[in-house]
């Protein structure tokens, strides 16, 4: 099946609206600065913002590239953890009924709440900081690929039956490739997870730890008065989210469109 | 490879009652002898998807008991085709058809795609949309696939449930003359489940009716074979598609 693909003017087409309300906002921020006089220490101007994430941006590379790396693993431990016990759930029912629930309560814990004591546990370093970003990822993941592997076509699992395939062969062969949609799903949802989950796991190790991630540098700044620094921290953040997403998206698009021919999107 | 010796199939007293406690199937006998074909009609609901699904093993009986059960034939002796194509989606037209050999563990991997790109050309698939996926292909071609699925473990029974019925009415008559060319050049036990009387006709040696849970009737076919799309213009066909008619008649009665 062929796919309709956007080309290059039509996709700018489309931004334009979004860099319209960017414009926009920048501008407002401009305005009410002037307006309003705010003083910079409690809301800086776009240009002084600019400004100090020029001055800083060693420290905002660094830090951005620290940050994504814990994002990353993260993420990617909370994909292999979370397709292993999704695997295990979908071999047992009464297994998922007794750990899915306490599953769901680790997912309303806040992670603000739990990352001192993992901090307790585990020590200011960069493995505190990726599992705090992997337990606040691996939920969506795990529900997604649970439900997945459990999602069968009737017919295909009449199949499966038919030819008396074991557990094995229809996990391997049936129940897993049916859940590669609903892992890049999962993925999807869980990246923009990790990158919190990073940030606030550095928040938290940062301040005895030798990792200057963004969350690290973004409480050195809060504590002095930096905001322009801040704010360029925080934005930095918001980008690298999206730009986890969106390669999170494009990798799983090109995946499943190799893998499973009319699906992708 | 050679198919297996086709095997008789018997029904006795098969009663099915779902969760809710309604009864689908009420003591149900049936006799299919080895190598001939029975076409089960009826109107929608009346059980047949139930009883051929109990005769592959995929549903158990509440009462009653079926021969051959699914423990004393071996894993693809028996073969079904869906009312959909039910292919992976992931796998291209070759691996689909491989997939029964792959799962009973019968011969090398050469000798598996061997069979399932002989059986594909059986069943008319064309040679250049061997590796295209599910949903590169039509829906013919896609149960083309699953009817070259079905046969390549070689199977004693082949079970059908409706597998014709999305397919436009060409596509159902060429596809029929298909089904009925491959009985003829390879016998074995089958039943067809069908809404369609003269494709129960043209395939079966006799056509049975469900009516409430029970046979409500059974229509012998005595058209001789090998039967083509054209046998139903026929006064026989007529007469036949008369007589399996006034069956169903009775059974929406």
């Amino acid at each position: 099946m062929s796919r309709t693909r956007t080309s290059p003017g039509r996709a700018l087409l489309e931004t334009l609206p979004a860099l319209a309300t960017a414009v926009a906002v920048v501008a407002v921020w401009q305005w009410a600065i002037g307006h309003w006089r705010i003083p910079p220490y409690l809301l800086p101007s776009p240009g002084q913002v600019a400004t100090a994430a020029w001055e800083k941006r060693a420290a905002l590379v660094q830090a951005f590239a620290v940050t994504a790396r814990g994002a990353v693993a993260g993420l990617a431990t909370a994909a292999v953890v979370g397709t292993a016990l999704a695997i295990l759930f979908s071999q047992s029912r009464m297994l998922r009924m007794a750990v899915y629930p306490y599953v769901l309560f680790l997912q309303t814990v806040p992670i603000v709440a739990i990352a001192p004591l993992l901090v307790t546990w585990s020590g200011y370093g960069e493995r505190t900081v990726i599992l705090v970003s992997a337990i606040i990822a691996l939920f969506p993941i795990l529900s997604n690929v649970t439900a997945g592997l459990l999602a069968l076509d009737a017919n295909h699992r009449d199949l499966f039956r038919l030819y008396r395939a074991g557990r094995v062969p229809t996990l391997l062969r049936l129940r897993l490739p049916t859940a590669t949609g609903h892992l890049a799903q999962g993925l999807r949802i869980s990246c923009g997870l990790a990158v919190i989950g990073t940030i606030v796991g550095e928040f938290f190790v940062g301040r005895g730890g030798d990792s200057p991630g963004l969350g690290a540098v973004m409480d050195r700044w809060l504590a002095m008065g930096k905001t322009d620094a801040l704010i360029a921290a925080v934005l930095l953040s918001s980008l690298l989210g999206l730009a986890m997403f969106a390669a999170v998206s494009l990798l799983t698009d090109r995946l499943l469109r190799r893998y499973l021919p009319g699906t992708g999107d | 490879m050679q198919f297996a010796a086709p095997v008789p199939i018997a029904c006795r007293q098969v009663s099915v009652r779902f969760e809710g406690g309604r009864d689908v199937l009420c003591g149900v006998d049936l006799d299919v002898p080895a190598g001939a074909a029975v076409s089960l009609v009826g109107p929608s609901g009346c059980g047949k998807t139930t009883l051929l699904r109990c005769i592959a093993g995929l549903q158990q009986p509440t009462a009653g008991s079926i021969e051959p059960g699914t423990g004393t034939v071996a894993a693809g002796a028996m073969a079904y085709v869906f009312q959909e194509p039910a292919l992976l989606p992931w796998l291209d037209a070759v691996a689909n058809v491989m997939l029964p050999l792959d799962l009973v563990g019968r011969g090398t991997r050469a000798e598996r795609r061997a069979a399932a790109t002989r059986w594909l050309g059986e069943v008319g698939f064309a040679a250049a949309d061997l590796a295209k996926r599910p949903a590169e292909l039509s829906g013919g071609m896609r149960m083309r696939v699953s009817l070259a699925r079905a046969l390549v473990t070689e199977p004693a029974i082949l079970l059908l449930d409706e597998p014709f019925a999305a397919l436009d009415d060409l596509l159902r008559t060429r596809l029929t003359d298909l089904l009925l060319d491959l009985h003829a050049r390879h016998p074995r036990t089958m039943v067809l489940v069908t809404h369609n009387i003269g494709e129960a006709i043209l395939v079966g040696d006799s056509v049975a009716s469900i009516d409430r849970g029970r046979i409500g009737g059974t229509v012998a076919v005595d058209l001789p074979r090998p039967r083509l799309a054209r046998t139903r213009g026929t006064p026989a066909f007529g007469r036949l598609y008369d007589a399996v008619t006034d069956l169903l008649a009775e059974a929406v009665r």
